[in-house]
C-alpha cells in the first residue's frame, strides 16, 4: 500500500449466501464497496437489504451455513482468504465491531471491567496495573462515570445508553484502525441515540478512527456521515457523499425512499411512498431488483440488471433511470 | 359502505355533541416493584412508581392528537388505560360526556367497540392459526353488530378498506408482510366501526418505504370515516406529519401540549427543545459544522426514585433552584392562546 493511499478497505464483488433447507439464498450479490481512511461511512437500507450482512463479512462474523466469495481487500491484503487464525490477529484487533443489542454482545457472567481487560490484553503492552490505569481511561473517553465504580458493574446493571458506551469502549480496548457499528442506536431513545452517535462522531476525530456505521435511518446517515452507501436486494445501489446523495439522488431507490421519509412534504399531506415489499431472498426478480416497485421503470429494467455508473466523480449509481429522476423537494 | 349505525354508549340527553370526544381527568396509574430477596428479609416494603401521573386530555373529534415521548413515559399505559385494558388508580375518563370507568356489562362492550385499539404488533396480536377473515369475523360477532349471514361480505368491505386483496381473507397471519399484517390490525380495529382509534407505535417495526404507506392509510381512513385518532409514537418526524395536536410525556406526565407545527417550531419546554434538536434530521451540514454536544446530557431518572420538583432538572440545562422543589404545572404561555401549555417554571 503506497503512503498517498487512503483505500483502507476495497470490497468487491461480495457475493454472501445461507445454505438452507429451501436452497442457497444470496443475501449479497455481488457488492462493491471502498472505506477510506479517516471517514465516516453509513451503510443505509430497509431490512433484509444485506447492510448488516456486509459488515459482518469483513471480520467473518456470519453463520456457520455462509459461504462469501468475492473479495475483502483490508490494507492490501486479502481476508476472505486469510485462515481463521490469520483473521484473529485483525478481528477484534485493527477492525473492531458494535453491535445493535449490547445486552446480548456482552457477556452478563463478567464485569464491565473484566471484559474491558480482556480486550487490552489482546495488545500484550500492558501489565495488570497498567491494565486497569487504561481502563479506566477508556471508561471516561466513552464518557462512564464514577469508572471506579463501574469496573466492576455487571451488564444488567447498565442501562441501555450506559451498555453501548460500554461496548464502545471494549471496541476502542485494543486500537482499532477500523470501527464497524452495526445499527448502533436502534434500541435507544432519541435523546440518548444524539449521545452515542455525537460521541462516536468525536471518537473518529479525536482518535483518527475511521467508522462504519449500519442503519435504517436516512436521519441518523445525514446528521453522522460523510459518504452513504444505499443498499437494496444484497446491492449496493447507489454511493457517494451524503450532502449529493440525498439532495440529488441518482437512483429510483434512493429517490423514493428519501421521499417517503415524513417532514418532506407538507404536514397530513399523504406521504410518497414505494409500493408492495423488498423483494424475498428466494424470488429475486431477473434485471433491477427494485424493478417491480419502481415507478420509472422501463421495459430493459426487467431484464438487465443496471451496472453501476459514475454521475459525478465521488457519485456512482446503479439505475437506468439515473437521469430521468424529478428534482427532490428540499427538506423542511 | 354500508356501515351499520353502531349503537351509542348509554345515550344520554345531556350528551354534549360539541365538546370533546374522549377526555381523561387526573389520570394516574401506579405498578408495583419486584421485591428481591433483600428485600424481605429486611422487612423493606414494595417500591412503586407513578407510569401515569394526573394526565388531562382532550380528544377533538376528528382530530389526531400525537403522543410522543421515551421509553418509560407512560405513553402505552395511557393507551391502556383509555381501552380500559389497564385499570387506572385515579382520575376520569370521559367518553362523549360518559364516566367511562363507572360504566358495567352492555355499555361498557359497546364503549370497548366505540374506542378501539390498534398495537405496534399486529403479530403479537393475530391468532397465528387463525385466517385472516376468521380473525377480522371474531371481532364482528363478538361485538353482534352485523347478522351471520352478511359477515364474509363484511369481512371483504373491511379488507378492501385497508387496501388488502380480497384473497388475503384465506391467508395465515404468517403469510402476510409486516406491512400487510398492520393493515389487518387496523382493519380489525375497524370491524366495529369505533369513533376513536388508539395506535400505539403502530408503524415502528415496519420500514421507512412500508411506513409511509400504513401513514397514508391513516390518513385517508380519518376523512373517509371521520374517526378521532390517538396516535403514540417515540417517532417526533412522524407525530409531527400526522398530528394535529401533539403532547409530550415525561416520566408519567404532559410536559407540553399543543398545536403541533407551534410545538415543533418553538418548543417551550427544555425537554421538548432537546427531544427535537436530538431527533435525526435529513438536513446535511458538512462534517466540521456539526455540534459534538449532545442535545441533552444524563439519562432518564428511575421511575422508582423519580426526583423532587419538576422531574426533568437532573437534565435540564436552564433549572433553577425553585425546579427541584417545586412540580410546575401545565399553563399557557403569553402567546399561542389556551391550547399551547407547558410544564415549566421558565417557559
Amino acid at each position: 500500500m503506497s503512503a498517498e493511499d487512503s483505500t483502507l478497505l476495497d470490497i468487491k464483488g461480495l457475493c454472501v449466501s445461507f445454505r438452507t433447507p429451501r436452497g442457497e439464498l444470496f443475501a449479497l450479490r455481488g457488492v462493491d464497496l471502498r472505506v477510506n481512511a479517516g471517514e465516516i461511512l453509513g451503510l443505509v437500507g430497509e431490512s433484509g437489504s444485506g447492510k448488516s450482512v456486509t459488515l459482518r463479512a469483513i471480520t467473518r462474523l456470519l453463520r456457520a451455513n455462509a459461504r462469501i466469495s468475492g473479495h475483502i481487500v483490508w490494507r492490501g491484503q486479502d481476508l476472505t482468504v486469510l485462515s481463521e487464525a490469520e483473521l484473529s490477529t485483525i478481528r477484534g484487533r485493527q477492525i473492531a465491531t458494535i453491535f445493535q443489542e449490547p445486552m446480548t454482545a456482552l457477556n452478563p457472567v463478567m464485569t464491565i471491567g473484566q471484559q474491558i481487560d480482556e480486550s487490552l490484553n489482546l495488545l500484550r503492552r500492558f501489565d495488570a496495573r497498567g491494565r486497569r490505569k487504561r481502563a479506566l481511561e477508556l471508561m471516561g473517553l466513552v464518557g462512564i462515570a464514577s469508572a471506579e465504580r463501574r469496573l466492576h458493574s455487571y451488564p444488567f446493571e447498565f442501562s441501555g445508553g450506559m451498555r453501548q458506551r460500554a461496548m464502545i469502549a471494549i471496541a476502542l480496548a485494543s486500537e482499532p484502525v477500523l470501527l464497524l457499528a452495526d445499527e448502533p442506536t436502534t434500541a435507544l431513545d432519541v435523546t440518548i441515540q444524539d449521545q452515542i452517535l455525537k460521541l462516536l462522531g468525536g471518537l473518529v476525530d479525536d482518535l483518527g478512527l475511521t467508522l462504519v456505521i449500519v442503519t435504517h435511518d436516512l436521519g441518523v446517515v445525514a446528521e453522522t456521515c460523510e459518504n452513504v452507501c444505499v443498499m437494496y436486494a444484497g446491492r449496493v445501489v447507489e454511493r457517494g457523499p451524503v450532502a449529493e446523495v440525498f439532495s440529488n439522488p441518482r437512483h429510483a431507490y434512493t429517490h423514493a425512499l428519501l421521499r417517503s421519509v415524513p417532514g418532506s412534504g407538507r404536514a397530513r399531506e399523504l406521504l410518497a411512498y414505494i409500493p408492495g415489499q423488498p423483494p424475498r431472498l428466494d424470488s429475486m426478480p431477473s434485471g433491477c431488483a427494485f424493478a417491480p416497485r419502481c415507478g420509472y421503470c422501463e421495459d430493459r429494467c426487467l431484464s438487465e440488471s443496471p451496472a453501476a455508473v459514475a454521475v459525478s466523480p465521488d457519485h456512482v449509481a446503479a439505475c437506468f433511470a439515473a437521469g430521468r429522476l424529478a428534482e427532490v423537494r428540499e427538506p423542511q | 359502505m354500508n356501515l351499520k349505525k353502531p349503537r351509542t354508549v348509554a345515550a344520554s340527553p345531556n350528551t354534549e355533541r360539541s365538546g370533546p370526544i374522549l377526555s381523561t381527568v387526573g389520570l394516574t396509574k401506579r405498578f408495583r416493584g419486584r421485591r428481591s430477596i433483600l428485600d424481605v428479609m429486611t422487612g423493606h416494603g414494595h417500591s412503586w412508581m407513578t407510569a401515569v401521573d394526573g394526565v388531562n386530555l382532550e380528544v377533538h373529534r376528528r382530530e389526531t392528537l400525537g403522543i410522543v415521548g421515551e421509553s418509560g413515559c407512560g405513553k402505552s399505559t395511557l393507551a391502556r388505560c383509555l381501552v380500559r385494558l389497564t385499570v387506572p388508580d385515579a382520575g376520569i375518563i370521559r367518553f362523549e360526556g360518559e364516566d367511562v370507568l363507572a360504566l358495567t356489562g352492555v355499555a361498557r362492550r359497546a364503549y370497548n367497540q366505540r374506542v378501539q385499539m390498534v398495537f405496534q404488533d399486529p403479530y403479537g396480536s393475530l391468532n397465528p392459526r387463525m385466517r385472516i377473515g376468521n380473525a377480522l369475523a371474531e371481532a364482528l360477532t363478538v361485538h353482534a353488530i352485523i347478522a351471520r349471514e352478511d359477515v364474509s361480505g363484511r369481512v371483504n368491505e373491511l379488507l378492501d378498506l385497508v387496501h388488502l386483496p380480497a384473497g388475503s381473507a384465506e391467508r395465515y397471519p404468517h403469510e402476510l408482510s409486516g406491512g400487510q399484517r398492520q393493515r389487518v390490525g387496523i382493519a380489525r380495529a375497524l370491524a366495529v366501526a369505533p369513533a376513536v382509534l388508539i395506535a400505539d407505535e403502530p408503524v415502528s417495526a415496519l420500514d421507512v418505504s412500508v411506513q409511509a404507506q400504513i401513514i397514508n392509510l391513516f390518513l385517508e381512513l380519518q376523512t373517509r370515516l371521520g374517526l378521532s385518532l390517538v396516535f403514540i409514537t417515540h417517532d417526533l418526524r412522524l407525530v409531527r406529519h400526522i398530528a394535529h395536536r401533539t403532547a409530550v410525556m415525561y416520566l408519567g406526565r404532559i410536559v407540553e401540549i399543543g398545536p403541533t407545527e407551534d410545538l415543533f417550531r418553538a418548543p417551550r419546554h427544555p425537554y421538548t427543545q432537546s427531544l427535537v434538536k436530538a431527533a435525526p434530521q435529513l438536513l446535511i451540514r458538512r462534517r466540521s459544522e456539526r455540534s459534538r454536544q449532545a442535545a441533552v446530557q444524563g439519562e432518564l431518572p428511575s421511575p422508582f426514585a423519580p426526583p423532587p420538583g419538576c422531574a426533568f432538572h437532573p437534565r435540564c440545562p436552564i433549572a433553577v433552584e425553585r425546579c427541584k422543589i417545586e412540580t410546575p404545572a401545565l399553563s399557557t404561555g403569553s402567546s399561542g392562546g389556551d391550547a399551547w401549555q407547558a410544564a415549566c417554571h421558565l417557559a
